[in-house]
């Protein structure tokens, strides 16, 4: 009976683990399926998070360009009363004249047409770094422009129309281009291992800025001969009001960042000088090297120089900038090329780098900045000394 | 085990996750999916949203959540549930916290913030579990997570489940 007992209690506990065992199972199926569940509510609610975040951003983006806008609206008009009456009204006094047309006209503004208003609205979104939203409202005058070819049947009209559509295509792709450095610059920024990446950036960025700067100045002039055109519609010419300005804006800006860049005074857009951005380190000094590039450079002026040189013997003659001194290039008895860095050169030298000693220092301490200088030339005299001059252009990095 | 995409908040979660003990499985699982239930349920997922802001200061909210979460856990069991699956289900919760966070608030996650995270999160459940004025308490002051915490906690109570 024991053994029977026995054997009973032991399959009743079998039993009781066999049914514990079933509900845990159970119980891990329900769980499973409750988290399978609650994963498909996570997703939903980062999508719900997320969209709900992309409306409030919208909604101020949306506020901030309108800002932006009526501050180019009033700069814009406070431009043209300004040289109409010669007055010196800011952007903020003529704020008011937004939601004025009778005040518009008595100033003899434009009219704020819908095209006019869009294109307000596309350069505030650029001025503000929202490429999308500028490029969505360009979308619309696109399809404005658009819309009104189809209306217009004089092909002086759809020449003009055709005109403010490119304006506004070029300024769009301007800014692409300058996006796309700006991101590059910030690749570079996290990515660049040695200085000579960072430099090699900075020539491209620079680059950038300054093509950037000569699409915009081209922009002005194309923008200033279409407003010359007697024939031209008012409303066209109130888009091309805001453009000129906003173009005008844009190059104040590039010039300004320009100069930042350590190039300030050598960018001139209407001069027609070649200026190269590559050939120019930080700071605006000329890229100093032992290649080609700069090479040439120098036996350009050497040629100047050898043109201008009166004593036959002399071929050219090698620019110090760093010292402000000229050595010219002459040929020896065994006709090598050579440094003429004997003493008349020098004391010639040293009357005009005295003479060329600037104001600042000349405040500071002329008898320092003279010993200074005679420092300097008494040191490129005793290099020059220790070495076999052969190559002129070896020398250009002392 | 509940899906994290991202790579560190995945590999801190299954890193607790291995070493639950099996005696505390059941009741583990119970506090992640009941946590999952509270921070993504529509009808009380904004107060973790909510709580989150804009996603820059996690090091101070995600704490102060993960205490305030456990604690409503642990009232709504009838104070039955684990502590010591507590402990343990914090780290795989924080990681949902975080992996929420990064994915709907662009918040970003970095290893050093899961660990100081992880940290914090552990010694404010533990204050508001009043554990902290134990002695051995002192093994959680040890960056990241903490599975061998697990089961010797001498204020934690005897494995109930949730």
């Amino acid at each position: 009976m024991g053994l029977l007992f026995g054997a009973l209690a032991g399959a009743g506990g079998a039993i009781a683990d066999i049914a514990k065992k079933d509900q845990d199972a159970a119980s891990d199926e329900k769980r499973a399926r409750m988290l399978a569940d609650l994963e498909e509510q996570k997703t939903l609610r980062i999508e719900e998070a997320r969209a709900q975040r992309q409306r409030q951003a919208g909604i101020a983006q949306g506020s901030q360009i309108a800002s932006e806008a009526s501050r180019l609206r009033g700069q814009s008009d406070a431009a043209a009363i300004n040289a109409k009456f010669g007055s010196n009204a800011a952007a903020e006094d003529v704020a008011a004249l937004d939601n004025n047309p009778g005040a518009r006209k008595a100033y003899g503004l434009p009219e704020l047409g819908r095209l006019g208003s869009l294109e307000t609205r596309a350069q505030a979104a650029e001025n503000l770094g929202y490429l999308d939203a500028s490029r969505e409202t360009r979308g619309l005058i696109q399809a404005e422009i658009g819309n009104l070819r189809n209306e217009a049947n004089d092909k002086a009209t759809n020449r003009r129309l055709d005109l403010a559509e490119a304006n506004s295509a070029r300024s769009a792709a301007r800014q692409e281009a300058l996006a796309a450095a700006q991101i590059a610059h910030i690749k570079a920024q996290t990515a660049y291992q040695s200085s000579q990446d960072e430099l090699l950036y900075k020539k491209e960025a620079r680059s950038a800025t300054y093509d950037a700067l000569n699409g915009a100045n081209q922009d002005i002039k194309g923008i200033e001969k279409q407003m010359s055109d007697p024939m031209i519609d008012e409303n066209l010419k109130g888009i091309l009001n805001i453009q000129l300005s906003s173009t005008r804006d844009e190059a104040k800006r590039l010039r300004t960042a320009l100069a930042r860049s350590g190039l300030e005074g050598s960018e001139k857009p209407e001069s027609k000088t070649g200026f190269d951005p590559a050939k120019y380190q930080i700071g605006g000094k000329p890229v100093p090297t032992t290649s080609a590039g700069t090479g040439d450079a120098i036996a350009s002026r050497s040629q100047t120089a050898m043109q201008a040189a009166p004593d036959s013997r002399i071929l050219g003659q090698v620019i110090m900038p760093s010292i402000g001194a000229k050595f010219p290039i002459v040929q020896d008895d065994n006709g090598d090329k050579k440094l003429d860095v004997s003493g008349d050169v020098i004391l010639q030298n040293l009357r005009k780098t005295v003479l060329s000693v600037p104001s600042v220092e000349l405040k500071m301490d002329i008898g320092a900045a003279i010993n200074n200088r005679i420092d300097q030339l008494q040191q490129l005299e005793n290099e020059i000394a220790t070495k076999e001059f052969r190559n002129p252009l070896k020398l250009t990095g002392l | 085990m509940q899906k994290i995409t991202d790579p560190i908040l995945k590999q801190a979660a299954a890193q607790v996750d291995a070493k639950v003990q099996p005696n505390l499985r059941q009741s583990y699982d119970s506090i992640i999916t009941a946590g999952m239930d509270l921070m993504f349920n529509k009808s009380t997922n904004r107060y973790l949203h909510e709580a989150l802001g804009d996603g820059a200061n996690l090091e101070k909210t995600v704490p102060d959540l993960m205490a305030g979460g456990m604690m409503l856990l642990y009232n709504e069991s009838k104070r039955e549930m684990s502590i010591d699956a507590a402990m343990l289900a914090i780290v795989p919760l924080m990681c949902q916290v975080l992996e929420y966070a990064e994915q709907a608030l662009d918040a970003e996650i970095t290893p050093e913030m899961v660990a100081k995270i992880t940290l914090e999160s552990y010694r404010a459940v533990a204050k508001r579990f009043g554990l902290d004025k134990q002695p051995t308490i002192n093994g959680v002051t040890q960056p990241g997570p903490q599975p061998q915490m697990a089961g010797g906690l001498p204020g934690a109570q005897s494995q109930r489940g949730v």
